[in-house]
């Protein structure tokens, strides 16, 4: 019978969840193990946030269970046709992230504060993705950045960094 | 005040500096420095991002490459002075044939900011024709330093101007740096655990005679004029030694703990190796590559597992390691003697010579060494028909691989010379009644077929049925073959599936199954 932990939101929802899938955060780890989580582990992050990373977690967890199990015999079919599952999983994941930014961000925040390394770098990745190549004006609109460079300013960075641009 | 409406919120921005960072590392140069020029606060971001990695990649004009020298260097100088710490230093210039002596200017500048930043690795590859670059003394004292890459430069240094106290790795590459240079910089490495020397044409002896912490070594010096390596490292576990001139003597025997040792296009004779190897008794790894002077050779290790020669020109091959697991051969037919008691990998790519007389049966006396220990056996022969075994010899031949399990097979050519119904049928003829069965080639794309096969039994002859195969006990693979179950797929040259075919044929429904499953392989030439 696996170890339940109970997880309380700070907005005090309480999320059940398997030690296994919730010990990848090294945060939560450490609490368990300072034995300071008896009862519920109350975490400075929302329902709605916690919600999608515990599903990030589930899906990590399930794919190191399977490559566990997995035997040698037939082991490549197996792990292509697993790949393909986890790719298509992970592009509806980043595909939702992308729509609702808001969720991106807060998502961003809490894998840093759970100190969830794989969840911070993919996510850090998805926003390089959105990023690249892109001129300094898209960008400015897709995230709402004010620019607040004088014109002056400007002009003195354009300048400045114009090498980097050259056809 | 105007209300902002939560979707015009910039929280990008209100991010930590640290996840900027994150993003940033995702980043090309070029997107880095354009999300500097968003605002304020992403110019700061920029400003104190650790890693400094610049590429000459795109900078086409020689015009840009002064102006983005020039911007490092003012980028590097305000960092400076905020008292911002650098990571990492990486630079990749090409110059050609341009030379400005400011070029150097700057980079040493660079350099120096550098390591008064507390710099931990420093990566640069440069390219100038006309002069080569020294490296400023301030390198040498770096003491924060783990990482030092140096590509096309040069160094000069007294033992005393060496202070490399946190060294952990370092590389040179087409450096000029002579004997006593390299001598002087090691000796102030106390911490050094990975040295990587490649074409450093000023070397004539190289010896490091006591480099404490030293576990991986490697040198790679086609064409110079090295005559001596001597290395005698307690903790050495990993040497690659890589395309030496001819006359270089090589002494790694005082390297007692070494476990990884690859040899390549080295001039080495059959002595040198079996005393090598006598010293070396923790050897775990070996790989001989194209060392074409060795014709016989002969390993006894209780601790060797993993065994590759490629492209020897050997005549004789005699193995005895117990404990071998994987072992990897290209090159012609040999004699082969061991005592291995079971491989997990094993691949064979046997070429046979234009007028190799008796190659048929000098392979299927090579291959059939392997049967017992062998349940993988990974076959190549180049050229592809030497594979197909004529019928008189099958009929007189014992086949080799009587109880090996699963035998893959891949064409060397990227056209079939043959119907591959042929081919199948040798491969059925070598190993009799494999479990699994495949057969890659290359035609515009990957084909793979992999089959499934299952027997009636029994598998050896009875008498009363007719027995095409007349002097051997082993019922051929048509007389009992029971159930096939075949994919074949087809791929990109990088590996990504494009389609995929599963045929299964069955004794009970297919009537004359063998005849079905050469006619699925018949539209294939």
């Amino acid at each position: 019978m696996a170890i339940m932990y109970a997880l309380k939101s700070s907005d005090n929802e309480i999320f059940e969840v398997e030690q296994k899938v919730i010990e990848q955060s090294e945060t939560i780890k450490k609490m368990i193990e300072d034995g300071a989580a008896t009862g519920e582990i109350p975490l400075q992050v929302s329902s709605k946030t916690l919600a999608k990373v515990l599903e990030w977690c589930k899906q990590r967890q399930h794919k190191t269970v399977e490559n566990e199990n997995d035997d040698n015999k037939g082991k490549r079919k197996k792990e292509r046709d697993e790949d393909d599952d986890i790719k298509e999983w992970e592009n509806k994941f980043s595909d939702e992230l992308k729509a609702d930014k808001d969720v991106l961000f807060d998502l961003l925040l809490a894998s840093n504060y759970l100190d969830l390394p794989a969840l911070l770098s993919f996510l850090c990745q998805l926003v390089a993705d959105m990023v690249a190549g892109k001129m300094p004006e898209e960008i400015r609109r897709m995230f709402n950045i004010e620019n607040d460079f004088t014109p002056e300013e400007e002009k003195a960075i354009t300048a400045e960094h114009g090498w980097a641009f050259q056809p | 005040m105007k209300r902002r409406r939560i979707d015009e919120v910039d929280r990008i921005s209100a991010l930590p500096e640290s996840l900027l960072h994150h993003i940033l590392s995702f980043l090309s140069l070029e997107d880095r420095i354009r999300t500097s020029m968003l605002s304020k606060r992403w110019k700061q971001v920029w400003h104190t991002y650790p890693n400094l990695e610049f590429s000459y990649t795109i900078f086409n004009d020689v015009n840009c490459r002064r102006l983005m020298l020039k911007y490092l260097e003012r980028t590097m100088r305000k960092r400076h002075i905020d008292m911002i710490s650098t990571l990492k230093f990486a630079l990749r210039v090409d110059m050609g044939f341009l030379y400005h002596p400011k070029f150097e200017t700057y980079i040493s500048r660079c350099l120096c900011y550098a390591v008064a930043s507390n710099v931990k690795e420093i990566k640069l590859e440069l390219l100038f024709y006309l002069k080569l670059y020294t490296l400023p003394p301030v390198v040498f004292s770096a003491k924060s330093l783990v990482a030092l890459e140096l590509q096309g430069c040069k160094l000069e240094c007294f033992r005393s101007d060496v202070e490399l106290s946190s060294l952990r790795k370092m590389s040179l590459s087409r450096v000029d740096v002579n004997d006593q240079v390299l001598e002087n910089l090691i000796a102030g490495c106390p911490l050094i655990e990975h040295l990587n020397i490649n074409a450093c044409d000023g070397l004539k002896n190289l010896e490091l005679s006591s480099p404490g912490k030293l576990q991986i070594f490697k040198v790679y010096n086609e064409g110079s004029e090295l005559g001596r390596v001597y290395i005698n490292g307690v903790n050495v576990h990993t040497a690659d030694i890589l395309m030496l001139p001819e006359s270089c003597e090589i002494n790694i025997t005082s390297c007692k703990n070494l476990k990884c040792l690859n040899l390549f296009t080295l001039s080495i004779t059959d002595e040198w190796l079996r005393n090598v190897l006598s010293e070396l008794p923790r050897l775990e790894y070996l790989d001989i590559t194209r060392c074409t002077k060795l014709r016989s050779i002969n390993i006894s290790s209780q601790c060797l597992k993993n065994l590759v020669i490629w492209i020897c020109r050997l005549a004789k091959l005699k193995i005895d390691t117990p404990n071998l697991c994987i072992f990897k051969y290209k090159g012609n037919t040999i004699s082969f003697a061991s005592n291995v008691l079971a491989l997990s990998e094993t691949l064979l790519q046997l070429y046979c010579g234009d007028d190799d007389s008796g190659w048929f049966m000098k392979m299927i006396e090579l291959i059939a060494k392997f049967s017992q220990f062998a349940q993988d056996l990974d076959l190549q022969v180049n050229p592809d028909e030497a594979v197909i075994i004529p019928g008189e010899l099958r009929k007189t031949l014992q086949p080799p691989l009587t109880s090996g399990k699963h035998l893959k097979h891949k064409l060397c050519h990227s056209y079939l010379r043959f119907p591959l119904r042929e081919l199948l049928d040798s491969l059925l003829w070598i190993s009799p009644h494999p479990e699994t069965l495949s057969i890659a080639y290359q035609y515009s794309c990957w084909n793979k077929f992999t089959l499934k096969l299952s027997y009636k039994a029994p598998l050896v002859y009875e008498g009363g049925i007719p027995r095409c195969c007349k002097s051997h006990p082993l019922l051929c693979w048509k007389r009992c073959i029971k159930k096939v179950e075949m994919e074949h797929t087809v791929m990109t040259l990088h590996g990504q599936i494009i389609d995929v075919k599963s045929y299964s044929i069955d004794s009970v429904k297919d009537g004359n199954m063998v005849e079905k499953l050469f006619r699925i392989f018949g539209h294939r030439r």
